[in-house]
């Protein structure tokens, strides 16, 4: 492959790639070297490469490494263990709880006793005897900061004020935060604000990138010129204000990291946004030892001195740059100069930016100087989110600046800015990830893209449509490129992960000199812990592994990551290979049958179903095959004679209210189901159809109403079916398998059928209901009455009503009634002019009353009462004219809702 | 969690969407008022002021305040007294800001570019000066104030969840909709759309297949949206049923389907990009150039080792590429691809690949040892060599921003053109059927980078050596031949 070779594409659009998708080839001629010839291509997209790239997780290297949560509870764990016996001894009567619990395990089981006494432990009492080493933080350590996260101060104040409602909503926020527990809170900031009408989650763009695992060369290091020490850099802390830092030299993975290491805090004070170590250019030929910081309270840059991995971490920190020295805004981003270490440049959440420079002279030794000439501002009104992003571009004297909708690459030397990327439309701006002084990738809400950072310009060289919901606000990329995987080309992989779910979307790229090619589709990794979402990932390029290379084949490698979720529980450890991936078939196309572990795997991506599925789920009733009509005639017998035994009692009863009190209305119906059970299997269901017709036709002579079949189907199935044996078929009909119906699903549909049958035919005396009519309305005012009566009148003949006079309702009494079924015109009328809904209840009223179709009769089926075509007509003009009425009173409401 | 193939019509998005373009609508007026403001008592000359006195300024802003004076009054009459003054300001424009959409607005002051999803600067003249002015809090805040003040009688009607989204994104913060099915339907898309994207990154290609099945025949579902999705899994499942079509029938389908003649008009506020998706008169559907790379592809296929070319394959091909290259000549006849500079790229490359498959032919052991066919071969090979620069040529110059290694394929082209020298020396010279062209190639050939110039001497050479085409009346191979057939090729355009 020639050097020089690249894939033809559009300047500023690159080559543009998705599932499926080609973009851009060559052809490079045949090859005839050996014994025939073969056609050869540059692809845009190599499966063949990719069959060799495809990462997965080592189960077994799974695991916390730092956890979190155990770092907030770390005292009371000592306390508890160093007072153990003292729990038995206390005698105050918050330990005599604890005292009692303790005696309670040993009426449980064993195995069951070692999981209690670790949690009695955790609820000692004695947690807060221990006094506290460090003055300073004793009211920190005595009673916590609440872990609340910021809410912006009106969203709070619209869910406590106003009406009962609301605060109900409010106690719904809070009882998700409860749920949740504690994580939730101390993650990115985030609130769930739900409810029946408000469901939102908010969210700090903030937050991100809360480890870092950095190659750090210190002073020291370079004059003895040992290489670079690896250290993770994460923040920790009820409130995430504690900046931690431990050496991962000569670790054992396999221990825990709190047991070996010494770790070194530094507490800011405030909550930690960002962390961002500095990483010098390649051509420098040296690490970094500078740290910046974001909080909210400002920035913070850390000079690291020394690492020891006994003794923790010797470091310099220099003042903090606050809000102020800016214009006021809190500070988003801050990046170091790859060229000058010494050089870095900061961003507020407006997009103000400006170079800075630590200063060295005497007199200030912890000094920071912003630049009064090298700042300047990318403000834009349309772009509301605070998420900004800076990062050095290609050279010394050029910047990026990101917001959500557009890149600006400013031009120092020559005192110029050029809008690099305007997203306004399609899509958002999510990520931007530095790889090296030439190779860079930016994340958006549709695509990943790979961008050459060259001396020019600043190019597009190929996408990847990654097809994640634009909605994630959330996405983050990381990369990562390994060398050398091929003979002449390395491979660049590219993480995407989300802080609300925990999968991370891999694609590879593979770069040779200045060709760049997609590596096959993109692959899902899904780490096994039981956290929501991702946070941030980065990589232990010491612990990476890799293979000798065969001649011919791709180097075999691991890598080792390390993540943190986004709820801060803690820091995990994975490790990715290539090993497995050569056994799998990337064309998976056997003929096997369709299985269903999937469904275990996608229900990760999608919330779990919904209760009322898995209730419905488990409500199928499980089907067996009777044995024959026989066994079917006693079924129905032995059932018929409850039934009616039950049919006769409810009668007798009834019968005994005959002539009830005055005052009050006793009107009762049943379902079969509750009157009598149900019957045992059977096998034909016409039988069981027949028979409940005997059934109510016996009892319909006796004055009992029961449900109709047909205004039952019409319900459940939006079309009447004349009997069950019908509903049956149609049930029967839902199962799609080629191989015919076995008597299992026989069965069930015959179980459900007959469910559906006992429970919604409901009876009811008829002579009961009409008492408890008159009784209802001689109860109601003689306004009502009227208005009743009104509705009684219609109940003759429709066609009259229909072409009674248009003003026959006084406008007084429109507002009385009731509502109105929905008539079948406006359905049919979908296709013709079609007048604008109105909000507004009274006005639709108003308009149907003209008619005199408001009140319909019970016996009139509105949906076939067609009006004559004038009348129709007339009824449209009558809408549009009302409706415009309704619009120009909704204009001066002004509202949206 | 991956993108559904339809419109979304939420209200609650809706309606939170044309709260924020509002917002922003009044940010950016009073921004520019402010501006303007600033820079009308930026320089406080007697010229500046005179002028701005003699100019509508003292009638037009005694009218404005005469009527807002009047509106106050009537509104302090009608028991409506505002005490907050601001409210006055903006009620004189209010009724005609009221039917204005201000997504359309917004969306009209912006590109809205269809062959990616973002617009892309590829020019270096565009530098414009730094902005060299902070944005101070003070004036931020006045403006959100107003902003605010602006806007909140709008959002007195709107929903819970919209004013708590409005309140954290005026903030700077950002929300995450709560997925909200609101109805069985909306439920049933999403989890398909969710099974068949993860079934894909799976490569569970048949339980893909089903679920894509299933899904494009879900009413309002674009299958635009994931028609690539369908031509993975589709190339997937080749072979595995004979009842399943081929990706290339089903991108043959789209490309036929869905029309290329539409208008893109940048005014419409369109619900979905087009990048992907569309074609109009001045865009390609990528799932034309998709159609087209397939073709080509499988015309001679990116073969791995071991396996080469018979001879029954190399007619099949060359019977595809026929096709393919009548194909593209009708479609560079007509908009969008006329001026697509891809199309005529993908063109030229029918033509190199052609010359590849016939001058390999002079490598071969089936070369025609008559003249006459010999001839023919010949020539057709210098007319698809012809074909291919003239396509490429006229590829380069249909948009300049568009790149190819133009060197390699010239380079390429040069080797073709040379096995029809070499062929003919080894056949005469030690007639052997099985030819071992390697040496010579990279000693006489290969070595000439530069393309023609190079070649051509060396062409003029070998022949007068080997004597290659003593029977022939006129050949004409190369550059020399190139001019008629250039001619020709551009008066076919």
């Amino acid at each position: 492959m020639s050097s020089s070779l690249f894939l033809p594409g559009t300047k500023g659009a690159g080559i543009q790639l998705a599932a499926g998708v080609r973009s851009s080839n060559l052809y490079t001629g045949t090859d005839s070297a050996k014994s025939g010839p073969r056609y050869r291509w540059t692809v845009d997209n190599d499966f063949t490469a990719a069959q060799k790239l495809g990462l997965e997780i080592v189960e077994a290297s799974q695991g916390l490494l730092v956890d979190l949560e155990a770092h907030k509870y770390k005292k009371s764990f000592e306390i508890a263990n160093e007072y153990e016996e003292l729990v038995y001894d206390s005698t105050s009567d918050d330990s005599h709880d604890d005292v009692q619990a303790q005696l309670e395990i040993d009426d449980v089981s064993e195995n069951l006793k070692g999981v209690l006494r670790q949690r009695t432990k955790s609820l000692s009492p004695l947690q807060e005897v221990e006094m506290t080493s460090d003055k300073a933080y004793d009211l920190k350590t005595e009673a916590p900061i609440p872990p609340l996260n910021f809410i912006p101060g009106n969203v709070i104040s619209r869910l406590t004020s106003e009406d009962p409602e609301i605060n109900s909503q409010h106690r719904d926020w809070r009882a998700v935060r409860r749920d949740h527990g504690q994580n939730q809170i101390q993650g990115p900031a985030r609130a769930v604000v739900s409810g029946k009408a408000t469901r939102l989650e908010l969210c700090d763009p903030l937050i991100s990138g809360l480890l870092a695992v950095a190659n750090v060369q210190t002073s020291t290091d370079l004059r003895l010129n040992r290489d670079p020490q690896e250290l993770t850099i994460f923040a920790c802390g009820e409130t995430n204000s504690v900046l931690s830092m431990v050496s991962l030299a000569n670790l054992d993975f396999a221990q825990h990291m709190e047991e070996t290491r010494a770790r070194t805090d530094i507490y800011l004070g405030s909550r930690i946004k960002r962390i961002k170590f500095s990483k010098l250019s390649s051509g420098l030929l040296r690490s970094s030892d500078l740290l910046g910081v974001i909080t909210e309270s400002g920035a913070h840059i850390i000079k690291i001195l020394g690492i020891s991995s006994h003794h923790g971490v010797a470091y310099k920190k220099f003042e903090t740059l606050n809000p102020s020295s800016l214009a006021s805004f809190a500070i988003a981003d801050i990046a170091f100069n790859p060229w000058d270490a010494n050089e870095f440049a900061v961003v507020d959440v407006k997009g103000n930016w400006c170079i800075g420079s630590i200063v060295r002279r005497s007199a200030r030794p912890m000094g920071l100087r912003l630049s009064t000439s090298k700042r300047g501002t990318i403000f834009d009104l349309e772009e509301l989110s605070a998420w900004k992003l800076i990062e050095w571009s290609a050279t010394y004297n050029r910047l990026l600046i990101f917001d959500r909708s557009k890149a600006i690459e400013i031009f120092l030397d020559e005192d110029a800015q050029l809008e690099l990327i305007q997203a306004k439309t399609w899509s958002t701006i999510r990520d931007f990830r530095r790889i090296n002084d030439e190779l860079a990738v930016l994340l958006t809400s549709k695509e990943i893209i790979v961008m050459r950072l060259t001396t020019l310009m600043t190019e597009r060289i190929i996408s990847w449509h990654h097809r994640i919901s634009s909605e994630d606000v959330t996405l983050k990329v990381s990369a990562k490129i390994v060398t050398r995987v091929f003979d002449s080309s390395d491979v660049l992989y590219v993480f995407i992960h989300s802080r609300i779910k925990k999968n991370i979307l891999v694609h590879a790229f593979l770069l040779t000199d200045q060709l760049v090619q997609s590596c096959g589709d993109s692959f899902v990794l899904t780490p096994s812990a039981p956290v929501r979402g991702i946070d941030s990932i980065d990589f232990c390029e010491s612990r990476d592994v890799y293979q000798n290379r065969d001649l011919e084949d791709a180097m075999a490698f691991s890598l080792f990551i390390l993540w943190r979720d986004s709820e801060s529980r803690g820091l995990h450890k994975l490790m990715l290979t290539t090993q497995k991936a050569e056994h799998q078939s990337y064309t998976n196309c056997v003929d096997e049958p369709l299985t269903l572990p999937l469904i275990d795997d996608c229900l990760t991506f999608a919330p779990p179903p919904d209760r009322a599925i898995q209730c419905m789920i488990s409500n199928v009733p499980q089907g067996s095959n009777p044995k024959g009509a026989v066994q079917d005639f006693n079924v129905f017998q032995e059932y018929g004679f409850s039934v009616s035994a039950a049919m006769n009692d409810l009668i007798a009863s009834w019968d005994n209210l005959k002539e009830p009190r005055s005052d009050i209305l006793e009107f009762s119906a049943y379902s079969l189901l509750e009157a009598a059970g149900s019957p045992g299997e059977f096998q034909s269901v016409e039988e069981f159809d027949s028979f409940l017709t005997q059934f109510t036709d016996h009892y319909r002579k006796h004055g009992i109403w029961f449900n109709d079949v047909k205004s039952i189907t019409r319900l459940l199935l939006q079309k009447p079916l004349s009997d069950w044996d019908s509903l049956n078929s149609e049930l029967l009909q839902c199962w799609h398998c080629d191989d015919g119906l076995d008597h299992e699903r026989l069965a069930i549909c015959r179980e459900i059928t007959k469910k559906v049958a006992l429970t919604s035919m409901g009876f009811t005396q008829k002579e009961s209901a009409k008492l408890v009519t008159q009784q209802a309305y001689d109860r109601l005012s003689e306004e009502h009455q009227d208005m009743v009566a009104l509705w009684g009148q219609n109940d003759g003949d429709p066609e009259i009503v229909l072409e009674a006079p248009v003003q026959s309702v006084p406008l007084s009494q429109t507002s009385h009634i009731p509502p109105l079924v929905k008539t079948s015109q406006q359905m049919s009328n979908r296709n013709q002019k079609r007048p604008i809904p109105s909000k507004f209840g009274a006005s639709r009223f108003g308009t149907f009353s003209q008619h005199g179709v408001e009140s319909l009769p019970d016996s009139i089926t509105p949906a076939f009462s067609l009006p004559p075509a004038s009348q129709e007509r007339a009824m449209e003009s009558s809408q549009s004219t009302a409706s415009q009425r309704n619009r120009r009173k909704k204009k001066k409401v002004r509202g949206f809702g | 969690m991956f993108e559904v193939p339809l419109a979304k019509t939420d209200k609650n998005s809706s309606c939170m969407r044309k709260v924020k373009y509002h917002y922003v609508d009044v940010l950016r007026r009073k921004h520019a008022e402010m501006g303007s403001a600033a820079c009308g008592n930026g320089l406080p000359t007697p010229e500046c002021s005179a002028a701005e006195d003699e100019d509508n300024g003292s009638t037009v802003s005694g009218d404005s305040a005469r009527a807002r004076r009047r509106k106050r009054r009537i509104r302090s009459v009608l028991g409506l007294a505002c005490s907050d003054s601001d409210y006055s300001d903006y009620d004189v424009d209010e009724d005609e800001e009221e039917d204005q959409n201000y997504e359309r607005v917004y969306h009209s002051m912006h590109e809205k570019p269809q062959e990616t999803f973002e617009v892309w600067a590829t020019d270096k003249r565009k530098l414009q000066p730094i902005n060299k002015n902070f944005v101070t809090f003070a004036e931020c805040h006045d403006l959100e104030r107003y902003a605010q003040r602006r806007i909140e009688p709008h959002l007195a009607r709107a929903s819970k969840t919209v004013r708590c989204s409005f309140d954290a994104i005026k903030s700077g913060q950002e929300v995450i909709p709560v997925r909200n099915n609101t109805s069985h339907h909306m439920a049933h898309v999403h989890r398909l759309n969710d099974l068949l994207h993860v079934a894909v990154l799976e490569r569970q290609w048949k339980f893909a297949y089903r679920c894509f099945c299933v899904l494009i025949r879900l009413p309002d579902i674009d299958i635009r949206s994931i028609w690539g999705l369908g031509v993975r899994i589709l190339h997937e499942m080749a072979g595995s049923d004979p009842q399943i079509g081929t990706s290339q029938q089903f991108l043959e389908w789209l490309s036929s389907v869905y029309s290329r003649k539409s208008n893109y008009n940048q005014t419409i506020n369109h619900k979905l990009d087009p990048v992907f998706r569309l074609g109009s008169r001045t865009h390609t559907a990528k799932f034309v150039t998709t159609w087209l790379w397939e073709i080509l592809l499988d015309t001679c296929p990116n073969e791995t080792e071991g396996a080469f070319i018979g001879a029954q394959e190399m007619k099949a091909n060359e019977r595809k590429s026929n096709y393919l290259i009548e194909k593209l000549s009708e479609m560079v006849l007509v908009p969008p691809y006329m001026d697509d500079p891809e199309i005529w790229f993908i063109y030229a490359l029918c033509h190199l690949v052609q010359a590849d498959l016939l001058s390999r032919q002079f490598l071969q052991d089936y070369v025609p040892t008559n003249t006459s066919h010999r001839n023919i071969a010949s020539n057709q090979v210098v007319q698809h060599i012809t074909h291919a620069k003239n396509y490429l040529s006229v590829s380069a110059s249909k948009d300049k921003n568009f790149t190819f290694p133009e060197k390699a394929i010239l380079h390429q082209l040069s080797v073709f053109e040379s096995r029809l020298y070499r062929s003919d020396h080894s056949s005469t010279s030690t007639n052997s059927p099985a030819l071992k062209p390697d040496a010579f190639l990279e000693s006489k050939v290969l070595d000439t980078l530069d393309p023609l110039d190079a070649d051509a001497s060396a062409f003029e050479e070998e022949q007068l050596h080997y004597r290659p085409f003593e029977t022939m009346e006129t050949i004409h191979f190369g550059q020399t031949s190139d001019s008629g057939d250039t001619s020709d090729g551009i008066e076919s355009f």
